[in-house]
C-alpha cells in the first residue's frame, strides 16, 4: 500500500501563500481555518537579515497522536496514511488540538462570514460541510485523489515547493527531491514519524 | 507571544479555558470528597461528593463543540483519556449515588443502604472510579504534547494530591458541620498539614523542572511566575491557597482540638478550595504551544 506523503523545498518556498489560498479555495474552509499556511520569521541581523518561509500543514504522522487522543475515534487513519476526522462524530473536546505537535487543528464554534451580514454564495455552499463545533484539519484533499487529481496546494504552488506522491516507493517525485539534500521532520523528536519532509 | 498562526512565536493555547478548569476541579474534588467519605463512613459527604462531580462532568459537557454527540465519547477506551474519564465519571457517578443516597431522609425507605452488601460494594466500585476520576484529569493534560507545561508525570499526581486537599478542604468546611461527631479533628489538621506540605514540594520541583525544558516551558513558567497569570497563580495558588492555610492549619493543631480549631479549620478549607480551582485555572491557562524550527 503507498504511503502518501509531501516534500516541501525550503529553497523553492517564496512565501505566496498560493497554496494557503488554493486550500481554502478547494475545500471552502471558515473564516480563521488556514489547513495549509505558510509561516515566516526574520533571521540574522541587518544588514544579512533574510525571511524564512516555512509552509505548515497536517503532518499525516504514521504515528498519530490525535488519533490516540480521540475519544469518539472520529479521527481516523486511511490504510495510505491519510488522517481524516469525522465530523459526524467529533464531539469537539479538542483533545486532539492538545495532543498535536504542529499546532495543524483548527475548532470553530460558529462559522464566522468573511463579509459581516450575509454569506457569499461560495461560503453559503462550502460552509454546511462542516458543521459548527468540530475540529477540522488538513485532508490532503484525499478527494481530489480518490479521482486521481493531485492536492490543490500542490498543483497551485508556482515553484513547485510542494512535492506530492508515494514516500514508500523509493523512485517517486519526493523520495528523488530528497536525494542529496539535506531531509528533516518536523519535531521529529515527538515520535509522530510525519509524512510531511523538509529538505533544505 | 502572539495570537498570530502565521509565525513561530510563542502563542498561548486558547481552547481549553475555565469551563476546563471548573469541570477539573469539581471533577477531582468531588472523587476526591467521597473516596475520603467512603472510608470514613460519612455517607452525608458521600453524597455532596457525587453532586460535585456530576456538576464537573456538566462543565466539562458544555464545554464541548457538539454536547449532542456525548454518547460517543466511550469509544475509545484503548488509547484516550478522555473516554476514559467519561466512563470513570459515569461509573462513580452511578454507583456513587447507588451508595450515598439512602443518606437522604427522602431515600431511607431504599431496600439497601451503605451496610448492606448492596451499598458496600457499590461504594467500592465508586471509590475504585473515583480514583481514577481524580487522576484522568492530570494524565488527559499529560498527554497532550503540544503544551510543554502540561506534558510531564508531575501533573496527574499533583492534580490527585489536590483532590484529596480539596476533599479535607470540604470535609473541614461542611463535615465539621454535618457530621460533627464522625470527624477526628487532629486527624483532620494533620491530613491537612502533610497534604499541604507535599503539595508546596511538588509544585516547587515541577516549575523548576518544567523550567530547564523547551522554550515554550520557560515561556509557560514565566507566565505563571512574572507574567499575565502572576497574581492569580502566586497570590492565589500559592499565597492564599497554601501557604496561608498551612500557617492556619500550624495554628489550629497547636490549639489542639479545642473550640477554636473548627472555625480556623473552615477558613483554611475554604482558601484551600480557592487555591485548588486557581491551580487548574492557572495550568490551563499558562500553556503555550511548542515552537519547533526556530
Amino acid at each position: 500500500m503507498a504511503r502518501l506523503g509531501m516534500v516541501l523545498d525550503l529553497k523553492r518556498c517564496i512565501g505566496c501563500n498560493g497554496c494557503t489560498i488554493a486550500c481554502k479555495a478547494e475545500n471552502a474552509t471558515p473564516h480563521g481555518v488556514f489547513w495549509a499556511r505558510v509561516l515566516e520569521w526574520e533571521e540574522g541581523k541587518f544588514p544579512t537579515t533574510h525571511r524564512v518561509y516555512f509552509p505548515m500543514m497536517c503532518n499525516h504522522c504514521q504515528d498519530p497522536p490525535c488519533l490516540k487522543a480521540c475519544p469518539t475515534k472520529a479521527t481516523s487513519q486511511r490504510p495510505d496514511g491519510i488522517v481524516l476526522v469525522d465530523y459526524n462524530k467529533c464531539i469537539g473536546c479538542r483533545a486532539c488540538m492538545m495532543a498535536c505537535p504542529y499546532q495543524a487543528r483548527f475548532f470553530r464554534r460558529d462559522s464566522i462570514t468573511y463579509f459581516p451580514g450575509t454569506l457569499t454564495p461560495y461560503e453559503s455552499a462550502g460552509y454546511p460541510k462542516f458543521p459548527k463545533g468540530v475540529v477540522t484539519k488538513c485532508t490532503l484533499c484525499a478527494h481530489r485523489l480518490d479521482q486521481g487529481l493531485e492536492p490543490a496546494c500542490v498543483q497551485t504552488c508556482m515553484t513547485k515547493a510542494r512535492i506530492f506522491g508515494d514516500l514508500d516507493d523509493p523512485e517517486s517525485e519526493p523520495r528523488r527531491a530528497m536525494r542529496n539534500r539535506h531531509s528533516f521532520q518536523f519535531r521529529a523528536e515527538m515520535g509522530t514519524n510525519p509524512s510531511v519532509y523538509y529538505i533544505a | 507571544m502572539t495570537t498570530d498562526e502565521f509565525t513561530l512565536e510563542l502563542r498561548l493555547q486558547r481552547e481549553w479555558e475555565w469551563l476546563i478548569a471548573i469541570g477539573f476541579f469539581l471533577a477531582g474534588v468531588g472523587a476526591g470528597l467521597f473516596v475520603i467519605s467512603f472510608f470514613l463512613s460519612l455517607n452525608t459527604m458521600a453524597l455532596i461528593g457525587v453532586i460535585l462531580g456530576a456538576s464537573g462532568g456538566l462543565a466539562l459537557f458544555f464545554d464541548l463543540g457538539r454536547p449532542e454527540n456525548i454518547w460517543r465519547a466511550f469509544a475509545h477506551l484503548r488509547t484516550s483519556w478522555i473516554s476514559w474519564g467519561i466512563t470513570l465519571l459515569t461509573v462513580f457517578l452511578i454507583t456513587g449515588l447507588f451508595y450515598a443516597l439512602p443518606a437522604l431522609s427522602w431515600f431511607s425507605t431504599l431496600p439497601w443502604s451503605p451496610e448492606t452488601n448492596f451499598g458496600r460494594i457499590s461504594g467500592l466500585i465508586a471509590t475504585t472510579a473515583a480514583f481514577g476520576v481524580m487522576g484522568y484529569t492530570g494524565f488527559v493534560l499529560a498527554y497532550s504534547r503540544a503544551i510543554a507545561l502540561w506534558n510531564t508525570t508531575l501533573l496527574p499526581v499533583l492534580f490527585i494530591l489536590y483532590s484529596f486537599m480539596g476533599a479535607l478542604g470540604i470535609i473541614s468546611a461542611m463535615g465539621l458541620v454535618i457530621d460533627r461527631a464522625k470527624i477526628d479533628l487532629r486527624l483532620l489538621q494533620i491530613g491537612e498539614i502533610v497534604l499541604i506540605g507535599i503539595s508546596l514540594v511538588i509544585i516547587a520541583v515541577y516549575l523548576v523542572t518544567i523550567s530547564y525544558s523547551t522554550l515554550a516551558a520557560r515561556e509557560s513558567v514565566r507566565v505563571l511566575v512574572r507574567g499575565e497569570l502572576a497574581k492569580v497563580f502566586i497570590g492565589g495558588t500559592l499565597v492564599i491557597g497554601l501557604v496561608v492555610p498551612l500557617v492556619i492549619a500550624i495554628v489550629a493543631y497547636n490549639n489542639g482540638t479545642d473550640t477554636n480549631s473548627a472555625p480556623l479549620l473552615i477558613v483554611a478549607s475554604i482558601l484551600e478550595l480557592t487555591g485548588g480551582f486557581l491551580l487548574r485555572y492557572s495550568l490551563v491557562r499558562a500553556g503555550v504551544y511548542q515552537v519547533g524550527y526556530k
